[in-house]
């Protein structure tokens, strides 16, 4: 499969990221040596194989879901690049 | 003074204990270090003069009282790579997007060096969230090689390579996804330690692909590196991925007698296209081994094959989700223009994010999209399986593999930025570690013509740090570690 810009353009819109033209050449043709090179695992063999999601032999140790850490709000808001009475201001979204 | 600052951490750390010489003095003189040669080797994002004044006292008090008799590192610099979180400390990832974020807390690894009095001096360079190999992605500008300043220090863990290289701290941490720890450490001529996944917790680190970061310790010789690593291990409730163990004995391990070790060493490794100088170097390290009575044999290791390949595939689609809080709301950089709420997230990432931050988290979203997801994130996972499985049988035969940490010695900087898989120098060999969970060191094997250090990789079985540390050590003994001629 090879990106074209359409591909692209979803594919920026998917990561929720505005490309510029000056990057956008590039990062075409850098995505399609990325996937040509990753394609080639299709030359090995999995046909029985389960896909890989944890470390099983792992020991891991739970713990209860108990609330431990109280944050400062004040805190937390400061690093916000817009906020207002205690709240996140982000743009209209209900017309 | 200068003294001070190259001296190894657990020497300074007697002279502090027997009162040879002050946390202050310590602290002082590594502050003296930095800001002379930080204008030449920029291996700090920020320096934590204020803090670390402040720290000394506190932790000379404790010392005084006794407190810290059984800590082998009280009153020791240490730096911190920029993506672990400091609480009132800005941890920027070296990225514009956080440029001035400032945590409201502690890193579980930051809670343990303060707990066992070690004094954070500052806050390291790296590539732009780990994603790089030369630290030359950074926001904050390039970090120059100490052995040499026209050569990176490798990365992305390059900031807290030089600067133990350089002498402007005595130990640090980095962080390990590919390589990022054991790379720059090769590239500079000290011992990194990637950790098996789950002995250290990531509680705290700034996330780039969780099922393959681990933090771990950058130090200038083995046994300093082994304490570094004994206080930051350990079970961590925060963390769920960390193992049941509440904390890891790891300096008995350092023995100078490896007689009868079985090491394994991976054909493809073994026929990588690698330096004239590095394969001579890789050649006499087996020599070593042997000649201390270790078991040396060369074994079929076809798996690992396409290792680059399932790591570009896992790392990017974990980047794509993980990266996917920068949205220019809670925090982190926003756009200055923008007409409605998508835009502020489409805008703000478009101007916070580097280039090759941008491609992984594009190619995260490709793999993962509809009709992409079976052929290429399912493909990589199941073959991630397979590669784990081959450690799994290799080290039933073996208790350590051995591979040169990289291909090349550190390049030029004047070296093309690459964004190609394919022309990485170190991923073949060290990301299909971080795919199997494993635990894996570079400590120095020597010097090319051009006097720049060559790496040694020592693989371990899941938990087997101890075989590692033993094995270093060991060489480490027959084969000292050698030092820059600093400016």
């Amino acid at each position: 499969m090879k990106i074209d810009k359409k591909i692209f353009l979803t594919l920026a819109d998917m990561a929720k990221i505005e490309v510029s033209n000056s990057e956008e050449k590039q990062l075409i043709d850098d995505l399609n040596t990325a996937i040509e090179f990753i394609g080639t695992m299709n030359k090995v063999d999995t046909e029985n194989t389960e896909p890989f999601s944890i470390m099983s032999k792992v020991n891991y140790a739970l713990r209860e879901d108990t609330v431990t850490e109280n944050y400062e709000k004040k805190k937390l808001l400061a690093n916000a690049p817009e906020f207002s009475d205690g709240f996140y201001v982000v743009p209209k979204t209900i017309e | 003074m200068q003294e001070i600052t190259s001296i190894s951490a657990l020497e300074l750390a007697n002279k502090i204990k027997r009162r040879e010489i002050s946390v202050a003095e310590v602290v002082k003189a590594q502050l003296e270090i930095i800001y002379k040669r930080e204008p030449i080797y920029n291996s700090y994002i920020t320096v934590m003069e204020k803090e670390a004044l402040s720290q000394a006292l506190i932790v000379q008090k404790r010392i005084n009282d006794k407190e810290l008799d059984d800590s082998p590192l009280a009153g020791v610099t240490v730096a911190v790579k920029d993506n672990i979180c400091t609480k009132d400390t800005r941890t920027t990832c070296a990225s514009k997007i956080l440029r001035d974020f400032i945590p409201s807390y502690d890193a579980t690894v930051i809670e343990k060096l303060k707990n066992a009095g070690l004094i954070i001096i500052g806050k390291t360079n790296l590539d732009e969230f780990a994603m790089g190999d030369s630290t030359r992605t950074s926001y904050f500008g390039e970090t120059k090689n100490p052995w040499n300043i026209k050569h990176t220090p490798g990365g992305s863990s390059g900031g807290s390579a030089s600067a133990v290289a350089a002498e402007e701290a005595h130990v640090s941490l980095g962080t390990d996804t590919g390589g990022s720890i054991r790379q720059p450490s090769a590239y500079c001529g000290l011992v990194g330690f990637k950790p098996t996944y789950g002995a250290v917790s990531r509680f705290g680190l700034v996330p780039f692909a969780s099922s393959l970061d681990q933090i771990g310790p950058i130090s200038r010789n083995v046994s300093d590196c082994t304490a570094l690593l004994e206080i930051i291990s350990g079970h961590d409730p925060k963390d769920s991925t960390t193992v049941g163990q509440k904390s890891f004995l790891y300096r008995q391990y350092l023995i100078d007698d490896i007689k009868g070790m079985k090491i394994g060493v991976p054909k493809p490794f073994f026929e990588e296209n690698m330096e004239e100088d590095v394969r001579k170097h890789f050649i006499m390290a087996l020599e070593t081994f042997k000649d201390m009575g270790a078991q040396v044999e060369i074994f079929n290791f076809e798996e690992v094959k396409y290792c680059v390949q399932v790591y570009q595939v896992i790392s990017c689609a974990e980047a794509f989700s993980n990266l996917s809080r920068y949205d220019g709301v809670k925090f982190g950089h926003r756009a200055d223009e923008y007409a409605n709420l998508v835009e502020v997230y489409k805008k703000s990432r478009g101007e916070g994010f580097g280039y090759e931050v941008k491609r992984r988290i594009m190619l995260g979203a490709f793999v993962l999209s509809k009709g992409n997801y079976e052929t290429y994130y399912n493909k990589a996972r199941k073959i991630r399986r397979l590669i784990c499985e081959a450690y799994d049988k290799a080290f039933e035969r073996y208790d350590i593999i051995l591979s040169p940490e990289t291909l090349k010695t550190a390049p030029p900087l004047t070296e093309k930025k690459s964004s190609s898989p394919k022309k990485s120098t170190s991923l073949t060999l060290n990301s299909s570690v971080n795919l199997a969970g494993l635990p894996a060191a570079s400590i120095p094997c020597g010097k090319d013509k051009n006097g720049m250090p060559i790496g040694l990789q020592i693989v371990g079985k899941r938990l087997g740090e101890k075989d590692i540390i033993r094995a270093a050590y060991a060489f480490e003994q027959a084969r000292p570690c050698l030092r820059p001629d600093l400016i």
